[in-house]
């Protein structure tokens, strides 16, 4: 067999990574082992994370390193004021001697003076939102735990998730997943801090001078009992008034508590992810829901890192 | 985001900064722009970038500005510092539904967020009505009506909170059930971060040098006094748009619903044998765009609007063996021209060498 090409060094033979010219090795033994191919390979354990190779590249521009893929989990038994304990909770069901003084109470448009189904109220459903409040609050709770036995720094991108796991009426689990981070030559790790930022956004936010501090929840709920007019009855058209105001003050009492929660942990709150959701109720009710999941920032600094954003015209296929 | 990159070849004009030179910390890696270009660019650049066509907006002759590592980190440790200091328990919190990116894009034009602004309309109506010409009024005026009750919420908002607008309004139409329409609207309040600026009467364009470092000429077109402008319009895109010497004034709207009537009760259930065009129903669609249009013209006039933009059109048949009917709602931004007039972003081609997504093609 003759000798397949000269090469420049005698000992070629046993550098197979001279071959990177061009040449494959001759047989699998000419492969180099495990240790020589890549000296470099660490033998510790490697941390996880739920980072993008985008956002992972931002985070150590920061000087953060993944410590480990954090979660919190709860099952909750959601439960509502207006609910099955209505009749007996005493905000009552039937005809005009029905809620209470903290319901707002909206008349048949037919000027009837009867029937359940003409009458309506919006009352706040306290319950419910406590149940949503807790359950995400816990889950967050509960993945800033784990974070913390990690010597973490704090929990970047943090996704809050409500869903029907494990079945069964009104069971809800609540999930949030982050990745816990460790600042290199930080200070030694207290309370980490948590945000649903990550990434590329997290570094942009640290320019811009605002620390992350806390995630906040903020729900508001109202339990709508609607009336003739509110249900779409076309014989009396017209500016329905029971829904907005529904809205509005599911969307109030959420709003109060992020400022209350911004003005506790610092001066204000960005990336807000708000949804607004009727889940039905008995008969022709709903509970109407406003829920906010944002970030909680304090001003560090007020010098700013300018952005100086350019406008460019993608030349796209 | 790569690296620094830097222009290797000087600008063919000298680009003079115009009167809004740019305020805030100088960035001591960009060469001098309308100066010699060459004069900061090393040789031995491997990513070498497009250099810009002249325009007066100096930044974009400048070179991309990096996050130095190194600072980021340091910044990173003050951030964590801050967290030992007792917060200030102000009254004057903020509370936004923006992201990281928004707040960067409003602040380079010198906007600040104040707080979430949200206001919702409902109204219904009786849809039989809308079965002869005429007759769909009380459903145009339903649709109008819960948008502008909405909008006038939202506007009560802004004024208690001395806000100078609202941006990146999300606006949510929920028909349920079909004959009751209700409008949502929810978004962030922010306010000019130099009031000298924002009002009609400050004198000319370009008056602050701690303000923005862009989009001053827009200033001219907002007036506080006009009233709080709402949009729909992204953050990105109010960026945009204010840079070249626009400003939102608001949202317009425009609802028209035109019934027709069957030429027969056969061809009204598809029972017609001749290939012909339903000239009723052509008609009232044409008749149905006008009138959501003109009226969206007028919303705009009222404005003291040049324009608008942004403009959603949705057409909605009700077709039953009664009712006859197209819905055409239209919704825009009413904008108005700064005293500058149009001012150009001269916005740099860019030809990425990555693979384009699959979905590039089938999408044709």
């Amino acid at each position: 067999m003759s000798d397949p090409a000269p090469e420049s060094s005698p000992a070629s033979a046993s550098r197979p990574e001279q071959s990177a010219t061009g040449r494959l090795p001759a047989s699998p033994g000419d492969l180099p082992p495990p240790e020589q191919a890549a000296p470099g390979i660490s033998r510790r354990r490697p941390a996880t994370s739920n980072l993008s190779v985008a956002q992972s590249g931002a985070l150590r521009r920061l000087g953060l390193a993944p410590a480990g893929f954090v979660l919190g989990t709860v099952v909750m038994q959601v439960v509502s004021s207006a609910g099955y304990g209505t009749m007996a909770g005493g905000y009552g069901a039937f005809g005009t001697t029905g809620p209470s003084r903290a319901a707002a109470r909206y008349p048949c448009a037919h000027m009837m003076g009867y029937g359940a189904d003409h009458w309506g109220y919006n009352i706040e459903d306290t319950a419910y939102a406590a149940s949503l409040s807790y359950g995400y609050e816990t889950a967050v709770t509960r993945l800033r735990d784990e974070a913390r036995t990690l010597g973490a720094h704090g929990v970047v991108g943090i996704e809050l998730t409500v869903g029907d796991l494990v079945g069964g009426y009104a069971s809800w689990t609540f999930r949030a997943t982050g990745t816990a981070v460790v600042l290199a030559d930080g200070p030694p790790p207290g309370e980490p801090f948590t945000t649903g930022i990550t990434g590329q956004h997290l570094e942009r936010l640290i320019a811009l001078g605002y620390a992350p501090a806390t995630l906040v929840t903020a729900v508001g709920a109202m339990y709508v009992q609607p009336n003739c007019r509110t249900r779409g009855d076309f014989t009396v058209p017209g500016p329905v008034d029971q829904i907005p105001h529904a809205i509005g003050a599911a969307r109030d009492r959420a709003r109060s508590a992020l400022h209350q929660a911004a003005t506790a942990h610092g001066d204000g709150v960005v990336d807000t992810r708000w949804s607004d959701r009727r889940s039905p109720a008995f008969g022709e009710g709903w509970i109407q829901t406003a829920v906010a999941i944002g970030t909680v920032v304090r001003r560090f600094d007020t010098d700013r890192t300018p952005a100086a954003p350019r406008p460019v015209v993608p030349l796209r296929p | 985001m790569t690296g620094p990159t830097r222009s290797t070849s000087p600008t063919p004009d000298d680009s003079t900064p115009g009167s809004s030179t740019p305020g805030g910390p100088t960035r001591s890696t960009a060469p001098t722009p309308g100066g010699n270009g060459a004069g900061g660019a090393p040789t031995s650049d491997p990513s070498p970038s497009p250099s810009p066509s002249v325009s007066s907006d100096p930044t974009l002759g400048a070179p991309e500005i990096p996050l130095d590592p190194h600072a980021m980190a340091q910044r990173m440790r003050a951030a964590l510092a801050v967290r030992h200091r007792p917060p200030a328990h102000s009254a004057q919190v903020f509370a936004s539904d923006l992201t990281v990116g928004d707040l960067v894009l409003l602040d380079e034009v010198g906007y600040q967020p104040v707080d979430l602004v949200s206001g919702a309309g409902s109204a219904s109506w009786n849809p039989q009505m809308a079965s002869n010409q005429g007759g769909g009024d009380a459903w145009a005026w339903a649709l109008t009506a819960a948008i502008t009750s909405a909008r006038s919420a939202v506007d009560r908002e802004l004024r208690a909170r001395s806000a100078d607008g609202v941006v990146a309004m999300q606006l949510h139409l929920d028909r349920h059930p079909g004959n009751l329409l209700t409008c949502t609207m929810l978004g962030t309040a922010i306010r000019a971060q130099d009031p000298a600026v924002t009002s009609a009467d400050a004198g000319h364009a370009g008056a602050s040098h701690q303000g923005a470092r862009h989009g001053h000429s827009s200033r001219s077109a907002h007036s506080r006094a006009a009233g709080p402008f709402n949009t729909t319009l992204s953050a990105r895109d109010f960026h945009l748009l204010v840079r070249a010497g626009y400003h939102p004034a608001g949202i317009t709207v425009g609802a028209a619903v035109v019934g027709f009537a069957s030429r027969s009760v056969a061809q009204g259930m598809g029972l017609s044998r001749e290939n012909m065009e339903l000239s009723d129903q052509t008609g009232a669609l044409y008749a149905a765009r006008e009138q959501a249009m003109s009226r969206m013209d007028a919303e705009a006039k009222a404005l003291d609007a040049d324009g608008v933009v942004a403009v959603t059109f949705s057409e909605r048949p009700s077709h039953s063996m009664m009712v006859h009917a197209v819905e055409i709602l239209v919704v825009g931004t009413a904008i108005r021209r700064g005293k500058d007039g149009h001012q150009s972003l001269h916005p740099a081609m860019q030809l990425s060498l990555d693979d384009p997504d699959p979905n590039v093609f089938l999408r044709g």
